[in-house]
This record gives structure tokens, sequence and C-alpha cells, in this order.
């Protein structure tokens, strides 16, 4: 028994040395390997030979780490990483400036997590519609492999989810803020009213994307938020409707762009 | 008989998903259903079952979750997702077709 256990560890050791395994995976491969050695045990094949026959079965590690290696999720799609990125750098920076201000007593603490709250909700929401736009630029001419498509979709899950948190955050801090200085918590004010489109459209991309409403282009809804989003922020300023209502006729257009085939330009390119 | 390599890989998806039909498994049982509903025909080497069910598992096809066999021992155990369920669904259909398609043509030239 202590021998068993010997060998047991030993072909794991070499296994974890050549695949490069994790734990978990280890721990699933060597349940195997144990479930088929009690197998050939109590078929009548010695320690020795059980064993032997065991570790053959379950094939070479060099194998099993080109196997594994297959599945090993890819690199994330570069604009994805930069997305990522951008939305630290840019809360570092909302953060950095708005609790400048605060601290000058420029600012009210409920104001500054207001703004903070809705400009950050409000700019992750571009952001996602930005990094959908280049997934929408990029299509007509190669398709992202599938785990790319996949980093995609759990980046704009991720962010979308975020971003719907920080507005809807924003709006309520908002509605105490008016409940405090106007006396009444909601006024139908086109920014507020905005503002709760944009809080339910995003809950409406989190849904589809959940439910892979036209499988991976559940994230071309993520273009249409954009258009919602320059309602919301530009909702006090009247005479700039025009510009948000082309601004916003552009993204539509950029949302229907999302259903040509895929590569349809390189083919006939070529 | 044993069956080629390229048709082994071709059918281990649909394989692994039907056998997870039938309700929970581990990969060791997958392996000796495969071998005993095949006669030893399809031959897996065991190990490279393991990378199939992860990346059934990543594209969110199937689920895990560690219990404990008879004996006590820690397996891990797989079961089938709704999104499975579909895409078995289509691969049946799939192969459905491949099988009629070669049955036409096996049964005409043995006519």
């Amino acid at each position: 028994m202590p021998e068993r256990e010997e060998l047991i560890a030993g072909w794991r050791r070499n296994l974890a040395e050549t695949t490069g395994c994790t734990n978990e995976i280890l721990d699933e491969l060597e349940s195997h390997l144990r479930d088929e050695l009690q197998q050939l045990l109590q078929s009548g094949y010695s320690e020795e030979r059980a064993f032997a026959l065991a570790a053959s079965r379950m094939g070479h590690p060099r194998a099993l780490a080109t196997e594994f290696a297959k599945i090993a999720e890819p690199p994330l799609w570069l604009p994805v990483r930069w997305a990522t990125f951008a939305v630290i750098v840019l809360a570092a920076l909302l953060v950095g400036f708005l609790l400048s201000r605060w601290q000058d007593d420029r600012l009210e603490s409920l104001v500054a997590a207001h703004v903070g709250a809705i400009t950050l909700g409000y700019s992750i929401s571009l952001l996602v519609g930005t990094l959908v736009i280049c997934y929408v630029a990029t299509r007509p001419f190669r398709d992202l492999s599938n785990g790319q498509l996949r980093g995609l979709e759990q980046t704009v899950f991720k962010l979308i989810a975020t971003a719907t948190v920080l507005t809807l955050l924003g709006i309520l801090l908002g509605c105490v803020w008016a409940k405090d200085h106007l006396g009444r918590y909601w006024s139908w004010d086109p920014r507020e009213t905005w503002g709760a489109v944009v809080v339910v459209w995003n809950v409406v991309l989190l849904l589809c994307l959940r439910a892979h409403v036209w499988e991976h282009r559940a994230i071309l809804l993520g273009i249409l938020g954009n258009g919602l989003v320059g309602f919301a922020w530009l909702a006090g300023a009247p005479h700039l409707r025009g510009l948000v209502i082309g601004f916003a006729l552009i993204q539509a257009l950029l949302f229907g762009l999302g259903f040509l085939p895929a590569g349809v330009l390189r083919r006939r390119g070529a | 008989m044993k069956i080629g390599k390229d048709l082994v890989a071709a059918s281990a998806v649909p394989l692994i998903l039907s056998i997870l039909e039938e309700g929970e498994s581990y990969g060791y049982a997958i392996i000796q259903r495969v071998r005993a509903l095949s006669s030893g025909g399809l031959e897996w080497t065991d190990g490279m079952l393991y990378p199939v069910l992860h990346r059934l598992e990543s594209q969110g096809l199937i689920r895990s979750r560690w219990g404990e066999s008879e004996s006590g021992r820690r397996r891990k155990y797989y079961a089938l997702k709704l999104s499975g369920r579909k895409t078995l669904a289509e691969q049946k259909q799939q192969w459905r077709v491949v099988l009629a398609t070669l049955n036409q043509l096996w049964g005409a030239q043995h006519a």
C-alpha cells in the first residue's frame, strides 16, 4: 500500500513537471488513475502491473500537456485590454479630481459622490460602446477567435454591470441631494429621466447578454447605449440636441453594420 | 475493429454530451461507458478526455462539482447544462444527416 502511494505520488510529480497543470486538474487525473487502478486490481492484476497499465492508459504526460495547452484561454483581444486599462485610469483620475475638489471645500461630499458615480457609469457605458464599435470595424476583415469573442463578451458584461451599479448609485445620490435642496426626490428632470433610461437599457443589455440573444451579437446593443448616454449627458443642453441626435443616428448605423457577415470585405478583396 | 483517430476526435463531444444527458457522471465512468457501448472499438486515451471536458465546461455546456466516491475519495462530477442540451440537440440533427447520407450511399451500393 505505501508502495502504491509512492508510485502515484511519483506519477503525479512527473505529470505536474511536464504539463504544468493546476492542482485541481492533477487531483482529477489522480482520481481517474486510482479508479482505473482499483478496477485492474479487482481484475486480478498485480500491483506493479496494474499501476503500469493504468498510467499508460492515462497517456504520455507530454501528449497530455499538448492537449491541455489547446484549451488554455487565449490572451484577451487588444482593445479589450485597452478598455479595461482605460476604466482603471479613468476611475483613478476621477476619484483623484473629486477628492481634491472636496478637500478644497469646493464640492460637498454628496455632490462629489453623485458626480463621480454618474460620470464613471456613463463613461464606462461609452467605453463599452466604443469597444463594440472596434469589434464591428474589425469583423468585416477578420472574425475574432471563439476565445477572443468569449473574452469580449465577458468584459462587456462585467463593464456594463459596473456601469449599471455606478449609474444607479449616482441617480440615488442625486435623489437624496434633490430632497435636501429642492424638497423632492424626483422631478422628471430630463437628466434624471435619461439617467433612468440608461440604467434600464443597461439592465436589458445584461439580460440579453446572459440569454445569448442573437448568440454573441447581443454585445452590439452596447453601441445603441452610446446614443442613450449622449442624450443623458447632454439632456441639460437643448441647443446641442441636433448634435446628440446625429451622434445617436451614427450609433444606430454602426449597430446595423454589426450584422454584416464576418470577413465580407476580405473575401471581396481576395 | 479500432476506429480512426479523426473519427474518435469528431465523435467525442456528442458522445460526452449524450452520456451526460443520461445523468451526472465522472471521467472514468464516461470512458467505461464509451468502451462498453462501442465494444472497445472507440478507445480513448483516458487523460485526453479531460481537456475536452474542461473545454465544454468553459464553453458553458456542462458544469462540474467535486463530490465523494463510494469509497469516500474526492471525485469531480460533470452534468449537462441547458445550453449543453441545446448543443446536443443540434449535434444529433447533424449526425443524423451524416448517418442518413451514408446509409443511403451504402444501402445503394449493397443493393
